[in-house]
This record gives structure tokens, C-alpha cells and sequence, in this order.
């Protein structure tokens, strides 16, 4: 007999549920994909390092069992760097909303992409920042409200899979809360690229974004993200009025490139012969 | 093999650093202290270690706390505008209690200000910068040698308190070359990696704790919101927020004996007493001496470690010395905190020299006989 | 069987819109949180997909499927790939 409990709850730090989350938020849902595609992909809990910035997204790593990395805003990525060079057999996964990522951490983002290095982001992009009370954020869609565009906001906003594309990363994928079979299979992907890998998932927040644009409940929203969903191959056939207000979802990258810390391990090995030594801060003599 | 090495400061810096153990570097270019970073580009590899240029200071400082958590012992320069960006993750460092060195040649301030001349106007940055209660600690080198000891020390006093540490250096000692030894044994401090897994409380309210790296089994939850003795988020209980932060202020303070380190020279019957740190000190003590020759009993007070500020040092000096002169290139700094201390037993004055160049010996000598009476 | 646990559930009712066999009904009163708690009303329209599972957002659905993905194990025992623990 198989327990009577959801699977995932064997990977979560139990003693912190129920999550902060507010009822029909689409974070929870990637919290299961994201464990599905850790399972599906073969990697060991014990070796994921998760980071994170500022955020409701970035809340994740602390209800997962591993060790995880809660940063200050905008900068998870750059920590991660730092960490994964650091430990290189680390699987470092950065979980990082609209706000954190394509806002304050825009630089962060697009250069760790330039330098493909490799590290998996998983994007939570809910269209507007929730844990400071529904204000835009610069992937809010043009004439979408929220409490600092009360009248609609005139910003055009960023496409984020096609951006972190253009800049160099390796693999790079969106999808919604509703494609979940996609989205656990783009991470398991983005987990195993060795590379630069982003992948963002278009969620409901029907607390702040719903209720801003009359799209109160959960279901409400997630109805809305079906009906406006557009697979990437489709593009090509549609007119741009057709495409007006889509949201198109598929794979943006997935190619093999140099990556970054593999390029170090390569110059300590032509310099010392060796890669360069992990924990060394515990070493009693040099 | 004791080394003898005729470098500039950053150089030996950097010489510093891989002693001391130091694998994993992050940095963005700023004058007048990129020639660490230069150099630790040049040598980290060949020293099995990790060198980065990163895109901004901001994740330059981020890479280092990412760093240190991974197990290396890690380290940027910088100078007083990018010092100025990382304060926000120096404040994390804290609260996480990650033990990393911040190398900090400074140059004349504010902003941009004076990118190839010297100053010493981040000395309150590096002490109130990041915004909260803590507790740094800063070093202040006035020669090439002690920038070389001094680094070599900030990441012993890091890793022993789990804390950032500061080289407060300027960029008359980061570009200045001199000869310097480089022993050949060093004592270095290695982290301790936590015995047990089972119960393990990172942040045990109990003093200084083992810091585990990640990828051990450990499951650390690090974050920089108020936590919890297993490192969970617990902002809104304001006794956990009371007993974290006081912790943390109270590891530095009880410890302050063993941190705290000062160089006196010929205080024991002096009349006034000159205060001085960095590269100001070589131009103090010349004066003191000349002072001396001419009979006046005048001795030389050095702060080798600003931060945390030597308050009974300082306070001990100013029951002899009825003058205490301060020389610092600001407009005063850390005379303040001398004054705060010393203002009931003495009388304090000001040498702030700014503009870019460092006070000279003559200078210091009016000083000192206008306010010895001859 | 499918198990809905009344403690994490927070009343959002995605897994009553994403059952494509309508599996789910929505009870009438309230439970002690204020909350409409699903129920697997015509639970022998169940096909144990497990998209309810994936979607709860608050781990509260367990549907059980000897033959789903967590299940490695002849016993049906969960195993989670925690290795590195020197102690467990």
C-alpha cells in the first residue's frame, strides 16, 4: 500500500508546511514538476544546491529538502556562479521570478548566459510582483493593471525565453502552469544540458494579478492562460493580430556550446595539472 | 623558503590571499585596485583555484558568499565605488554569517571622485554601509609587508568569527613597492567542517558555529531574512530577530581582545598622543620622531585594526596624554569615534587631509607644537 | 483510491478544472479553515493519470497508481535519491 500522502511531500522539509503561498498560486505545481523532472532526469537530492533571490518564487528552496541559497533580490544568479565554480559537481538550479530575474537581476541573467555556464533557472514569471502587493513588472502585458499601473500600463514588456536565447544560453524553454507535462519535461531536459539552461513557466497569481484584471479565481486565470496559448511551431501560420496578447510557448534553444566552468577546469589543468581542488577551505596547509 | 620579494601593495595582496588559502576570486576592474585581481588572474589557475570577472561589483560580491558556501575561501577587490554596490550583499554576509574578504583600495571620494588618488573616506562605509545592527571587522595596512600580512590575517579572523572582514587599504600602499618577506611557514585557519549530520543546527544561538559546504548532506537553508537556529525564516517573531542579531554583534565584541590589534610607539609618557592608520601612520611616526629629537614627548598611536574600533586602547592613551591628534585622509572619520572616546581625559584634534595626497611629515610636526605649546 | 489531505489543501479547485473525467465535485459546507474542500465525487471514473497530483499546488492529492513514476520498487516503497547522508 502505498502512502497515503503526496508523493512530493517525501522531498519538501515537512516541518514548514503549508506553504506561503496564496490558494490556486502556480508556484506550488512547479515546486511538483520541478521534483518530477529531478526524479525523471536521475539526479541525487543530496547533490542539488538551490538559490534563490527575493520573491514568492523565490521562497521555494526553503520548503526542499536540500541545501539551498536564499539571497538578496535580484543577484541569485550571480551567487550561483560563485557557488558553482566553487563546487563544479553541485547541481546548482536557480528558481527566480519575473520581477527578480528580468528587473533588478537583468544583468545577472543575460551574462550568465553569455557565458553559458552551467546552471539550470527556472523562471516563475506570474506577469507582476506579488509579495509587495501586485505591482508591474517588466513582463506585465501592455494595458495589464496593478496597483502601480492603475490606469494600465503603457511598458512594452520583455519576452524572456527569446531574450536569455539571443544571449548565448544553451537551452532555453516556456510554458504555463498548464502545460505541466512540458514543463516537467523541459526541466529534465535543462537539468541534464550541460549548459546555461532557462526555463520559464507562465503562472497564475489570482490574488494580485487576477484580481487586477478581472481574473479572479484560479481557475479563472488558468482558463485564460489555456485559451491564449499558442505552441511556437504554430507562429509562422498566424497573422501578428492573431498573435496579439498570445502567449507563445515552446523551446527557444537547445544547442551544445562551451561552457563556462568546464573552460577553468581546463586552464588549472594546463597550469597545475590538476582541476582546481573542491573544499578547499577546510585544507589545513596549501 | 623565506621569499624576499620587491612588489607593489596589491601585488602582495594577492601574494596574501594564496597563502592564506584563498581559491576562488571574484572581481570587477576598478582603479586603484585592479592589479589584485590581475595577478590573481595570472595565478589562481596555476594554484588549482577559480578566478571570475564578473559582469558588476554587486555580483562580484554575490559570487564570493556563492563561493564561500561552496567550500573555497573567497575574496574580491574593489575600490569606494564598487564598495559602495556590494553593501547589500555585505549585509547578507552577515546575517548569513559567510566568511569571506573584501579587499578595499580606496581612492579619493565621493562618487567617482578621485580614481588614481588617495583617500581613506570609506572607513564609516566599511563600519555603517550595509543598512542594520553588525559588526564588522577591518584591517588597515600601512606598508607593503603588512597589506601582505594583513590580507593573510582577514581571512583567518573571517574564517574563525564566520564573518566578512575588510582590508582597508589605500592607494598609496596598493600601488606603492617595497620589499617584502614572505615567511615560510604561515598559520592559516582552516574552516571546521560540522561532525553529525543528524541535529545539526547551522545557526546555533551558542557563539561561533562549524560551517558545513554545500553538497555534504547537510540540507543548510541559508537565507538573509531572520531565521531560525535551523536556518528557517522566522521574521515576524520579534525574540528570534532579538537573539540572532545580538549574536552575531556579540561574537565580534566578546572576541575583540583576540581581534582587536594596535601598534604604539612611545605612548607610555606621552604628553600627545598622534592617531593615524594606512599610509598616513609612515608620515605620523616620521613626525614623531622629529618631535622627539626636539624633546617634546610625543608618541604614535596606530590602529592596525580600525574596526572593530579599539575603544580601551584608546581609552587607557588618554589618561596620559592631555592632546590627541588624529590624522586621516577625510574629514573625519574615525576622529569621532577617538573623540567619543577620548573627549573626557583629552583634547582632540583633526589632521583630515584630502585632495588626494597624504599629510606630510612637516604638517603633522605644526600640529603637534601648536598644541604642545612651543 | 484517491486522498486529499485537509490540513494542506487551501480550497484553490485546479484539480476539479484540470480532471478531464470530472472526477471532482466541490463540497457544499466549509471545513474548520473555511475551506470547500474537493471530493472525488465519481471516483470510478478515475484512469489514476496523476495530473491532479502534479497540479495540486499544495502537495494535499495522493492518487495511488502502483505504476506511476515515483513507485521504483516491486513493494511500491518510495524512494527518494537522497545518497550523500553519512547518517540517516
Amino acid at each position: 500500500m502505498p502512502d497515503e500522502k503526496s508523493p512530493f511531500l517525501k522531498y519538501l522539509r515537512e516541518d514548514r508546511l503549508p506553504t506561503i503561498f496564496c490558494p490556486g498560486c502556480g508556484i506550488g505545481t512547479i515546486i511538483n514538476s520541478f521534483l518530477k523532472g529531478v526524479n525523471e532526469a536521475e539526479l541525487d537530492f543530496d547533490n542539488l544546491a538551490l538559490v534563490s533571490g527575493i520573491g514568492c518564487s523565490s521562497r521555494i528552496p526553503g520548503y526542499i529538502q536540500s541545501d539551498s541559497l536564499h539571497t538578496t533580490h535580484g543577484r541569485a544568479i550571480s551567487f550561483a556562479t560563485g557557488l558553482k565554480v566553487s563546487n563544479s559537481d553541485l547541481d546548482v538550479v536557480v528558481f527566480t521570478g519575473d520581477g527578480d530575474a528580468a528587473s533588478i537581476g537583468g544583468n545577472h541573467l543575460i551574462h550568465a548566459a553569455r557565458r553559458n555556464i552551467n546552471l539550470t533557472v527556472i523562471c516563475i514569471n506570474n506577469n507582476i510582483y506579488g509579495m509587495t502587493g501586485g505591482q508591474i513588472s517588466p513582463t506585465s502585458p501592455k494595458g495589464s493593471f496593478g496597483s502601480t499601473a492603475p490606469y494600465g500600463t503603457t511598458d512594452n514588456p520583455f519576452n524572456l525565453a527569446e531574450l536569455v536565447a539571443t544571449a548565448g544560453a544553451s537551452y532555453s524553454a516556456r510554458w504555463t502552469t498548464l502545460k505541466i507535462h512540458h514543463v516537467v519535461r523541459s526541466i529534465k531536459d535543462a537539468l541534464k544540458n550541460p549548459g546555461f539552461s532557462f526555463v520559464e513557466v507562465i503562472s497564475q497569481c489570482p490574488t494580485y494579478f487576477g484580481r487586477k484584471n478581472k481574473l479572479r479565481s484560479p481557475v479563472d486565470m488558468i482558463s485564460y492562460m489555456k485559451n491564449n496559448t499558442v505552441f511556437k511551431a504554430q507562429v509562422p501560420s498566424l497573422s501578428r493580430k492573431e498573435l496579439e496578447g498570445k502567449i507563445i510557448v515552446g523551446e527557444f534553444a537547445n544547442t551544445k556550446k562551451p561552457e563556462f566552468v568546464e573552460n577553468i577546469k581546463e586552464l588549472s589543468k594546463s597550469k597545475s595539472d590538476s582541476e582546481p581542488i573542491q573544499n578547499s577551505a577546510y585544507l589545513e596547509e596549501f | 623558503m623565506v621569499k624576499e620579494l620587491f612588489i607593489q601593495g596589491n601585488e602582495a595582496c594577492a601574494e596574501g590571499a594564496l597563502k592564506a588559502g584563498c581559491r576562488f576570486f571574484a572581481g570587477y576592474p576598478i582603479t586603484p585596485s585592479t592589479e589584485v585581481a590581475e595577478t590573481l588572474a595570472i595565478k589562481l589557475p596555476a594554484y588549482k583555484g577559480s578566478f571570475v570577472q564578473m559582469e558588476d561589483e554587486i555580483g562580484a560580491a554575490g559570487a564570493i558568499i556563492g563561493g564561500s558556501w561552496g567550500g573555497s575561501k573567497s575574496m574580491t577587490a574593489t575600490s569606494g565605488p564598487g564598495f559602495s554596490l556590494m553593501q547589500e550583499n555585505i549585509g547578507y554576509a552577515f546575517m548569513s554569517e559567510t566568511p569571506i574578504v573584501i579587499v578595499d583600495v580606496q581612492r579619493g571620494s565621493p562618487s567617482t571622485g578621485q580614481p588614481t588618488m588617495v583617500g581613506q573616506g570609506d572607513m564609516m562605509q566599511a563600519r555603517w554601509g550595509s543598512h542594520g545592527d553588525y559588526e564588522p571587522i577591518a584591517l588597515s595596512p600601512s606598508s607593503v609587508q603588512e597589506f601582505f600580512d594583513f590580507t593573510v590575517e582577514a581571512f583567518n579572523l573571517a574564517e574563525k568569527f564566520r564573518t566578512p572582514v575588510f582590508v582597508m587599504a589605500d592607494e598609496i600602499v596598493g600601488h606603492m613597492r617595497e620589499k617584502i618577506i614572505i615567511p615560510d611557514k604561515i598559520d592559516i585557519v582552516p574552516r571546521k567542517m560540522p561532525e553529525s549530520q543528524k541535529d545539526f543546527l547551522p545557526f546555533k544561538n551558542n557563539g561561533i558555529n562549524p560551517m558545513p559546504s554545500f553538497g555534504e548532506g547537510f540540507d543548510i537553508h541559508v537565507t538573509g531574512l531572520t531565521h531560525d537556529e535551523r536556518g528557517y525564516p522566522d521574521a515576524n517573531n520579534p525574540k528570534t530577530h532579538d537573539t540572532l542579531v545580538r549574536r552575531l554583534s556579540s561574537k565580534i565584541l566578546d572576541n575583540k581582545k583576540d581581534i582587536v590589534s594596535t601598534q604604539k610607539d612611545f605612548c607610555e609618557e606621552a604628553d600627545i598622543v598622534v592617531v593615524s592608520y594606512g599610509a598616513p601612520f609612515r608620515s605620523a611616526l616620521n613626525a614623531v620622531n622629529i618631535a622627539r629629537d626636539d624633546g617634546l614627548k610625543v608618541g604614535s598611536f596606530k590602529l592596525n585594526t580600525p574596526w572593530p574600533f579599539p575603544e580601551a586602547e584608546i581609552r587607557e592613551i588618554s589618561k596620559n596624554a592631555s592632546h590627541i591628534i588624529v590624522v586621516e585622509m577625510n574629514l573625519g572619520q574615525i576622529y569621532w569615534e577617538v573623540e567619543r572616546v577620548a573627549c573626557s581625559n583629552s583634547k582632540t584634534h583633526l589632521i583630515g587631509k584630502i585632495g588626494g595626497e597624504i599629510p606630510k611629515p612637516n604638517e603633522i610636526l605644526a600640529e603637534i607644537k601648536k598644541v604642545g605649546g612651543n | 483510491m484517491i486522498n486529499i489531505d485537509e490540513d494542506l489543501c487551501k480550497g484553490c479547485h485546479l484539480c476539479v478544472f484540470i480532471c478531464y473525467k470530472n472526477v471532482y465535485a466541490v463540497s457544499l459546507k466549509p471545513n474548520k479553515k473555511g475551506v470547500l474542500l474537493p471530493y472525488p465525487k465519481f471516483e470510478k471514473e478515475c484512469t489514476k493519470c496523476g495530473d491532479c497530483e502534479l497540479m495540486c499546488p499544495d502537495q494535499a492529492i495522493d492518487v495511488d497508481i502502483e505504476t506511476h513514476w515515483w513507485v521504483k520498487e516491486k513493494d511500491s516503497k518510495f524512494n527518494p535519491n537522497f545518497n550523500n547522508k553519512k547518517e540517516s
